[in-house]
């Protein structure tokens, strides 16, 4: 476990972009931990300038690097907010996502026959479910908060782990090792999650890291769309109040920040699977 | 002391695009077909026989791997089939297997230490510092001294000899009574093939292991088996002391394999092979010897019967012209 | 081939069914009923009373649910509580309108991507090659509704080159027929939004055709080629190419069905009266039996490429045994 970590940090740091992702994901992490901290304003405080005249669409200046919004609130101090929420949820997405696919695919694949036709059935349905609007009619059906549009990503997000593992596992199992844990007295359920999980680990973290992505995007689309958490700023959020102000035209410096934010942490993540995924999959090296 | 009696195993064949279309069940091949043997305490068995004839899925029924379709299997006079889930684990204490491929029978996750040392935790064995005792003695044993320069590595770091014998370390830590070795130098180069076929004897030897050796190379079964049986089709054809099966073989399948064998005499040429053609799908039954499309000698009895394995003296062989063809030792 | 398609085809109901039993249940999860959050909560006793005979509501759940089923078959979904017409009406004509940014967009987008994606991979290693996979992963990174945004700012703000958003300018054809789609005005407003989706949805095409080109380059046939004397080119456009185009072509109509549940994002930016838009409104507006069509639709439509991709799949590659 330790060493795939390790090996995962290693492979990562040596491929494409590899550094000057890590760089980025861990300046994120540090912005969702101590964001709120070092903000230099209160997000939601109205500002003022020297004559006492609210600070309504400012421009970007020494005193607000990125301006502010039409209720004149700081947009860097949002920025800095924001990574939270991004992390928070994208984080929680696809730990749980992969949590659950690694386990669908490990049982499926084992165990094989009925089990795996009916698990198979359920990651159709699944895997069918439109995704954005899918999570749009559940935050609506149960209220806009954070752990509901977690638990709904998750609810769709597991199912391409599942079946990537399961079809890992289909040949796993067939491996010579598995059969000397048996004959050593191993039962199913070791045989599993001792033998063959240990194997699926690397294309667990290459899932998570994607569905990490994957969930980034979506919590910003989602709060762009209007369905985010009413109390929290994240960067989707932002660009849903310069969209609904019907102002954002007027003031780019308002829309551009959380995108390019967006943008960036996700591409870093991206680099961080594909280059661990040429380390799990060499055939894609071969260029 | 290991009894084989009339052993069978059947598979169901998918036969591909044909099962497309038809509505038949599928096809079934008897890949062990009425195997009856016994090895006895300290002795080891060669199972000599081409890829597909079966003896890999006898190796794999011996340990539980595989169900048998019928006949049963006596360990010390216990059937193997019968056993209940609690006798099983004590059962897979006395009975080991080493496995052909050593690239893929160690898992590439774990370090050898604990490779070695998961028979011992999965039979429920408890104590950090007993467990690391007996796997350094193990390590020890199979050559890989000193042990502590093995233990932290993971398997693809290792050769394929030295895989192999952490192999057979993690066979021999639960100090079974009978190990099924199935091709277990098959896949290592010719240099290093022979120092685990001295280490496999010596254990039998020195632990009074009882073994099936499975293998296709009669090379190699001198140098550790005392008795032999050859395979053909699922079918014992032959069986015998090692050294009297060699020098006279009485079935024309086990003669053709003799004929084969390399000299280490450049200058002896080879013999040209004797039979013709390859093994034919096991689930294509054919009236008769399974030889016979492929066999020298066959006459009008070999497509009417088959041939039983008849006994005589210490040797057994199922031919109904073993008596003319061991007349004539090489086969045209 | 007849029993896989059956197979897959039944496997493809299965789910439709699973969906619309969920939804079903997932819209009686609300608290109360639609006749207290969406009419009024102070309509009169007897006329809510009549509401809820009118909606089915007064009849227990599972029949309920069968007249639900019934209904589906038939295209039935009931009647808005928003506008009262019938909710089939209201969706047929933006069904079109979201398939006609959506095909023309994705094909393009992977013809494109092909191509972009085979230069690629001939120019690997090279600073171009880089360049490009970089700028591919920062697009696909960037959030769908952004870069509308951005090119709203850009082209039509800026520029005063496209109108901000709507299929056709507004008030143009007050009772739509299917000559809107042949006006110049129609392509004024699809141009924006079909360059951003192209643009965004060809990054995943882009990225898979060179990755399974430079794994073809690899294998044994294209060195043979090589050394046929067949120039670099040759062999890249004759052979790897060709291999490497049919693991994509399968993967298109499911991306295409998985666009059409992405196509919120995108018609919400340019206020395109299409199926997503629909939803996302009718969401506001607590019009249930809106947002549940809508969104059984767009079901449909993922569920129908995911199906196609599997016959597709079968087809082209020879070596899926149908069991």
């Amino acid at each position: 476990m330790l060493r795939t970590l390790r090996e995962f940090l290693l492979a990562v740091w040596r491929g494409p972009f590899g550094k000057i992702s890590l760089v980025v994901v861990g300046t994120c992490l540090a912005l969702a931990i101590f964001g709120p901290a070092i903000a230099p304003y209160d997000p939601t405080a109205r500002t003022y300038d020297a004559s006492g005249r609210l600070l309504r669409l400012a421009a970007p200046s020494w005193n607000h690097w990125l301006g502010t919004t039409l209720l004149g609130r700081d947009i860097f101090s949002q920025m800095l907010v924001g990574a939270r929420p991004a992390l928070l949820v994208g984080g929680l997405t696809a730990l749980g996502a992969v949590l659950i696919g690694v386990n669908v695919g490990l049982i499926a694949g084992y165990f094989g026959g009925r089990v795996d036709a009916m698990l198979m059935r359920v990651t159709d349905v699944f895997l069918g479910l439109p995704f954005l609007p899918f999570i749009i009619v559940v935050l609506s059906m149960t209220g806009r908060s954070l752990s509901t549009l977690v638990l709904s990503m998750t609810l769709v997000m597991w199912r391409s782990t599942a079946r990537v593992v399961r079809a890992q596992v289909l040949s796993l199992r067939e491996m010579p090792f598995v059969a000397a844990a048996r004959i050593t007295g191993a039962g199913d359920m070791t045989i599993l999650y001792r033998e063959i999980a240990p194997n699926v680990m690397p294309i667990a973290l290459v899932s998570i890291a994607f569905a990490l992505a994957w969930a980034i995007i979506t919590e910003a689309s989602i709060g762009f769309l209007g369905f985010g958490d009413p109390s929290v700023i994240s960067w989707g959020s932002i660009v849903y109040d310069a969209y609904a102000s019907q102002m954002m035209y007027r003031a780019p410096w308002w829309v551009i920040p959380p995108g390019v934010a967006v943008m960036v942490l996700v591409s870093a993540v991206y680099f961080v699977g594909r280059a661990y995924e040429q380390v799990v999959n060499p055939r894609l090296n071969s260029g | 002391m290991i009894e084989v009696r009339q052993l069978a195993k059947d598979y169901p064949v998918a036969t591909g695009l044909r099962s497309m279309f038809s509505t038949a069940r599928a096809t079934i091949a008897r890949a062990v077909d009425d195997v009856s043997f016994t090895i006895e305490p300290g002795g080891v068995l060669g199972l000599v026989g081409e890829s597909g004839c079966g003896k890999s899925t006898t190796g794999r029924l011996l340990v539980g791997l595989e169900a048998p379709t019928k006949g049963d299997i006596r360990f010390n006079g216990v059937d193997a089939a019968k056993l209940r889930a609690a006798d099983r684990k004590a059962f897979h204490r006395r009975v080991q297997m080493i496995f052909q491929d050593p690239y893929g029978s160690l898992n590439p996750q774990h370090e050898i230490g604990e490779i070695v040392a998961r028979p011992l935790i999965y039979q429920g064995e408890r104590g950090r510092t007993a467990i690391e005792r007996k796997v350094r003695a193990a390590l020890a044993e199979v050559g890989l001294d000193p042990p502590d320069a093995y233990l932290g590595k993971h398997p693809p770091h290792l050769s394929g000899g030295q895989r192999q014998r952490v192999c057979i370390a993690r066979a021999i830590i639960l100090e079974p009574d009978f190990v099924v070795a199935d091709e277990p130098v098959s896949m290592l180069d010719v240099s290093i093939k022979w120092g685990v076929i001295r280490l496999l004897k010596r254990l039998t030897r020195e632990r009074g292991i009882s073994m099936l050796y499975i293998t296709h190379d009669l090379a190699t079964v001198g140098a550790i088996c005392d008795r032999l049986a050859i395979m053909y089709l699922g079918r014992i054809v032959e069986s015998g002391p090692v050294d009297e099966v060699i020098a006279r073989p009485r079935h024309p399948y086990t003669q053709a394999l003799v004929a084969s064998i390399p000299s280490s005499d450049p200058d002896v040429a080879r013999a040209p092979p004797a039979i013709r053609g390859g093994l034919p799908n096991a689930s294509t039954r054919i009236g008769g010897c399974n030889f016979r499309p492929r066999c020298p000698i066959a006459i009008g009895i070999c497509a009417a019967t088959p041939p039983p394995l008849t006994c005589d003296g210490a040797r057994s062989v199922a031919c109904f012209r073993a008596e003319s063809s061991a007349r004539q030792p090489t086969v045209a | 081939m007849g029993r896989y398609l059956a197979q897959r085809a039944m496997h493809s109901a299965i789910t439709l069914a699973a969906m619309a039993t969920l939804m079903f249940f997932l819209f009686r999860l609300l608290p109360g009923d639609p006749t207290m959050t969406v009419i009024s909560p102070a309509l009169q006793p007897e006329a809510r009373a009549a509401m809820r005979a009118q909606f089915g509501l007064d009849r227990p759940l599972f029949e309920q649910y069968l007249v639900y089923l019934r209904n589906l078959m038939v295209l039935d979904f009931g009647y808005s509580f928003q506008t009262s017409r019938p909710v089939w009406e209201m969706i047929e004509g933006r069904l079109v309108n979201t398939l006609v940014l959506i095909l023309p967009s994705m094909i393009a987008a992977y013809m494109l991507g092909a191509l972009v994606g085979a230069l690629t991979a001939w120019k690997r290693g090279s600073r171009a090659e880089v360049g490009l996979v970089f700028t591919a992963t920062a697009v696909q990174s960037a959030p769908l509704f952004w870069l509308g945004m951005l090119a709203i700012l850009l082209f039509s703000i800026k520029l005063d080159l496209f109108p901000v958003g709507h299929i056709v300018t507004p008030g143009r054809f007050p009772d739509p027929t299917w000559r809107m789609y042949l006006t110049v005005d129609f392509l004024h407003h699809l141009a924006l939004p079909f360059l951003v989706n192209t643009i965004y949805q060809l990054c995943f095409p882009l990225l898979l055709m060179r990755s399974t080109m430079l794994s073809t380059i690899g294998e044994d046939y294209i060195e043979l080629a090589r050394m046929k004397g067949l120039t670099e080119k040759q062999v890249l456009f004759n052979h790897a190419m060709r291999n490497s185009l049919l693991p994509l072509a399968t993967t298109l109509p499911m991306i295409l069905g998985w666009a059409v549940a992405g196509s919120v994002v995108i018609e919400t930016v340019f206020s395109w009266p299409g199926l997503g838009l629909l939803m996302v409104d009718s969401v506001g507006r607590l019009d249930y039996p809106v947002v549940q069509a809508s969104f059984l639709l767009i079901a449909v439509l993922t569920v129908l490429g995911t199906f196609v991709a599997d016959l597709l799949y079968g087809l082209l590659d020879p070596r899926i045994v149908y069991d």
